[in-house]
């Protein structure tokens, strides 16, 4: 019996290039980790490629009758006896430090069970980044690699009956069987045919929608009315989507012309409105200190936002923001960001021991503040921190402030809150006095909130502003007017 | 063992700055070396900063007494220091590291009973704005200018020096006069009075203190007052 690898490697393989299949097979053994056992299955005998693989000691071959490649996987995963379990493509070259990568992620994170990365597309065609693990953005479609290595007895089965979208399929049952995953940043292979992977031969743009229903409606999952998308805050994204009901939309997903109602969180990639049919109820949600960034676009881009934002509805999170839309010419309505709802159900009433103040803030403001830990060395502060538990105290001064994630967080925990914000119950210094001047006003401020570090009335106030159901039902307001059309 | 110098810092209401002054004590390149702080009954934070540094060095004493002024709370300092040598702090100013090392290094050699020496002025963020260049004390000048050109924050005398001179209480510590007349009672008792070159402290110049809202004809009337009584 030979002693068990940590990796095992099946392939199924038909119908590919020979050189193809035996640069994908040298790229497995020439990694920096040996450890491995690589198992073929050919789908159907295929002599060229037998003989490919012959030339390999170490790989096991298989010849079973041709069922297609998640029969194939299914057959070599039933032979495997690694620790990790990957099916590979035949197409796919690993890079050097691949393995030794996954190894050292799944030590460090002994209550993960499968991890995955990015890969390089070959043809410079770019990369495909994935994102962090998150079990309801997988919902909305796939972006876990089907290579990427799973502890083998929580390997699911391949669903043999699927046309398209396997790999979705495989990943969405192991993380219903209670599977957890990890991100690893950073390619971990190269494809040869771009189209093999993710968005692979049958995902097509006609069959996309078709076969994501199909796949969703095996795992019971519901066609969703509201897409959510964002460039450039993708965790923020599945959060909002969460709240509301929603899909986030992305480019393994429902193509977004399905959706009903659009949500672009932060002004990039507005231009995404310009296709949308006139039905679609368009939501612009304008991020904090984004505003700001605008101002110092380019013109071209400064106007091409206007023009698009003034098609569209308009959301931001506070008075001061629609107030600096309306200078651009976009009226914008005020509907704060709401916490979910185990942001709102986790509130810890526990302060610490010691009175501890959290200091959030940017460069502007980072080298005044550093200060406070020689002016008052009997007060502990925190400059980075992200449990309520740790500190009693909440202090921000952003130069674009804002009530944001981590300042909600806080103030329906109770934590009194001091920052450069004029909103309630927020402690407002304002910045633009003197030196002396703030920092007479913000050492009186932290000494009386020592004295009573709970904030009962703030948590009243936020908990209500935050609620996400709240929140939801202000949103779908705008789109029942188009629900009654279609009906 | 006896301490070979005493800071004497008074301290009202000075949490923005008392913290700073301290470090600037505790760091010194001379460590046998005690620091005493009187806290005039600050209604701030004052005294929560002054016990973390008394807990944290044990060369720091901090007497707490109700307000009575700067003038009371100097004189009181002074009384407790334990060493021949007591060097001046106001609470919002900082001594330059090597500033005990150069004013027991000045007694050594010139043997005065009083110094002082130059600095630098820095702004409410510690930035700093120039440094001034002291010069030796001369009455006449002093006289006619009403300005005897010696920084508070840098001067140094001995004990005996302050068992004989008080700082005035009253108006003169009301208006910030009390050092001013402190350098001149030593002078007229006949006390030797030398400068230094040396930059000894920080000076920091705030929009809030005595100096900048001070009443400037009240304080020219107590000033001639007293010059022409002599």
């Amino acid at each position: 019996m030979p002693k068990e690898p940590v990796f095992s490697f099946v392939i199924p393989v038909y119908k590919k290039p020979p050189e193809v299949f035996g640069r994908c097979l040298k790229s497995l053994f020439d990694m920096s980790f040996k450890d491995i056992e690589v198992i073929a299955v050919f789908d159907g005998p295929d002599i060229d490629l037998e003989k490919i693989a012959s030339r390999f000691p170490k790989v096991q071959c298989y010849v079973i009758e041709h069922g297609g490649a998640p029969k194939a996987r299914n057959y070599g995963i039933s032979l495997a006896i690694g620790k990790y379990v990957a099916c590979w493509d035949a197409d796919c070259y690993a890079k050097p430090e691949m393995a030794k990568r996954w190894l050292q992620e799944f030590e460090a994170l002994p209550d993960v069970d499968f991890v995955y990365t990015g890969y390089e597309m070959g043809e410079g065609l770019g990369t495909f980044d994935a994102e962090s693990f998150d079990a309801y953005s997988l919902q909305c479609g796939n972006y876990i690699s089907s290579m990427s290595p799973i502890k083998r007895e929580k390997a699911p089965k391949w669903d043999e009956s699927l046309e398209a979208g396997q790999d979705w399929d495989y990943w969405l049952t192991a993380v219903e069987q209670g599977c957890k995953g990890a991100w690893i940043e950073g390619p971990g292979f190269v494809t040869d045919t771009p189209r093999s992977g993710i968005s692979g031969d049958k995902w097509s743009n006609e069959n996309r929608d078709n076969t994501i229903s199909t796949i969703r409606k095996k795992h019971g999952i519901d066609d969703r009315h509201i897409g959510v998308f964002s460039q450039s805050y993708r965790q923020r994204a599945v959060h909002l989507a969460q709240i509301l009901d929603a899909d986030v939309i992305k480019s393994t997903g429902h193509t977004p012309t399905v959706y009903k109602m659009i949500v672009n969180l932060g002004y990039g990639f507005m231009s995404r409105f310009d296709g949308i049919s006139e039905e679609t109820v368009k939501i612009q949600y304008w991020l904090p200190g984004e505003i700001a960034g605008l101002a110092e676009a380019k013109y071209n881009v400064v106007m091409e936002t206007i023009r698009i934002a003034k098609g569209v509805t308009n959301i931001c999170n506070t008075d001061y923001e629609k107030k600096k839309l309306e200078e651009l010419g976009i009226t914008a309505l005020v509907m704060p960001l709401p916490l979910s709802k185990a942001d709102l159900t986790k509130v810890s009433t526990k302060l610490p021991k010691e009175f501890t103040v959290l200091v959030a803030t940017d460069e502007a403001y980072a080298k005044l503040l550093k200060e406070l830990t020689i002016d008052l060395p009997h007060i502990k502060f925190l400059f980075n921190s992200s449990k309520v538990s740790d500190f009693s105290c909440f202090m921000s001064f952003y130069q674009f402030a804002t009530v944001d994630n981590a300042m909600l967080v806080a103030l329906v925990n109770g934590r009194n809150v001091i920052s450069n914000i004029q909103a309630p119950y927020c402690g407002f210094i304002d910045p633009e006095e003197t030196w002396e001047k703030f920092k007479r006003a913000l050492y009186d401020k932290i000494r009386e909130i020592k004295d009573k570090p709970f904030n009962m009335e703030a948590q009243a106030y936020y908990t209500a502003l935050a609620d996400p159901d709240q929140f939801k039902n202000g949103l779908l307001a705008y789109m029942k007017p188009v629900l009654e059309v279609v009906q | 063992m006896t301490p070979r110098a005493s800071f004497v810092i008074p301290a009202y209401n000075a949490d923005r700055w008392i913290s700073k002054a301290l470090y600037s004590c505790r760091n010194q390149t001379v460590k046998t070396i005690e620091i005493i702080v009187v806290n005039d009954g600050s209604t701030d934070s004052t005294k929560d900063i002054l016990d973390f540094h008394e807990k944290e060095d044990k060369r720091i004493r901090v007497y707490h007494t109700e307000n009575r002024g700067r003038s009371a709370a100097r004189n009181f300092g002074n009384e407790a220091a334990q060493s021949d040598l007591i060097l001046v702090l106001d609470a919002d100013d900082m001594a330059a590291r090597t500033r005990v090392n150069d004013t027991i290094a000045t007694f050594q050699l010139k043997k005065p009973d009083l110094m002082y020496g130059s600095f630098f002025t820095v702004d409410s963020m510690g930035n700093t704005i120039q440094k001034i260049v002291s010069s030796p004390f001369d009455p006449e000048v002093s006289k006619e200018k009403k300005l005897n050109f010696i920084c508070h924050s840098t001067m140094a005398y001995t004990k005996k020096l302050a068992n004989e001179i008080k700082y005035s209480e009253g108006e003169w510590s009301r208006l910030g006069l009390d050092d001013w007349k402190f350098q001149w009672d030593a002078y007229r008792a006949g006390y030797k009075i030398k400068n230094v070159r040396n930059a000894l402290s920080y000076y920091r110049l705030t929009d809030d203190n005595t100096m900048a809202t001070r009443d400037q004809n009240e304080v020219n009337k107590m000033k001639e007052t007293y010059l022409v009584e002599a």
